[in-house]
């Protein structure tokens, strides 16, 4: 069957290594929070480039790489009912982001709090897709154990 | 809609797994039409006919709620 937009299978390895690194890359970042702080410091009062924002640039796009690899690579057999499954997947993601988004809207009262929630939404979508996908097709690879 | 893939396959004498690979799709797809959980797109009833060598219709059939 013919399947748009999908990465080849093997590319959901990359999918995972890109997503460890990207968690990797912030674990250090916060873990040596002081020191890079300190050296960012020097380094602006000797006048030489600020790299404050790369690191969570990279971190960012580490993690957005790796949840799109993880998130839309073909399985090893390639069908219509997948499809299917894709979409409803994608829709329901949709709607529990959504959901969410209008529960913080009426609980939350600080705006600059609300900011910090809603910065969150650059993965949710994704990561909720992904879990509700790989649910539905273990739910179906678990209907097919129980017949065997 | 109903379908008598399951009986069309014990006549035929064959697996789920052989029928998939006959049309190309996974066993999965094969297991949730048997169990009515997955509606095939006209492609795929029509490949399912082919393989069984009857219309469509005996295959799959329209309920009262459709």
């Amino acid at each position: 069957m013919k399947t748009r937009f999908l990465f080849p299978h093997q590319w959901r390895k990359v999918g995972v290594c890109l997503f460890i690194l990207g968690l990797v890359v912030i674990g250090l970042y916060r873990y040596f929070d002081d020191q890079i702080v300190t050296w960012q410091f020097k380094r602006h009062h000797a006048g030489l480039e600020d790299y404050e924002e790369l690191i969570p640039d990279v971190f960012l796009l580490l993690l957005i790489f790796g949840l799109f690899l993880i998130a839309f690579t073909k399985e090893k057999i390639e069908d219509e009912q997948l499809m299917q499954l894709r979409l409803d997947s994608l829709q329901w993601s949709i709607y529990l982001n959504y959901a969410i988004l209008v529960v913080c809207i009426l609980a939350v009262d600080s705006w600059h709090f609300f900011i910090n929630i809603a910065a969150h939404y650059i993965f949710t979508p994704l990561v909720f897709f992904i879990i509700r996908f790989r649910w539905a097709v273990y739910q179906s690879n678990r209907l097919l154990n129980s017949e065997d | 809609m109903k379908n008598s893939l399951r009986v069309e396959r014990a006549i035929k004498n064959i697996s789920q797994a052989e029928l998939a690979q006959l049309i190309g799709v996974s066993r999965q797809t094969i297991n949730t039409i048997e169990s009515n959980k997955y509606v095939p797109s006209t492609v795929l009833a029509l490949k399912i006919a082919r393989v069984f060598e009857k219309p469509v219709e005996e295959i799959f059939l329209l309920e009262e709620e459709d």
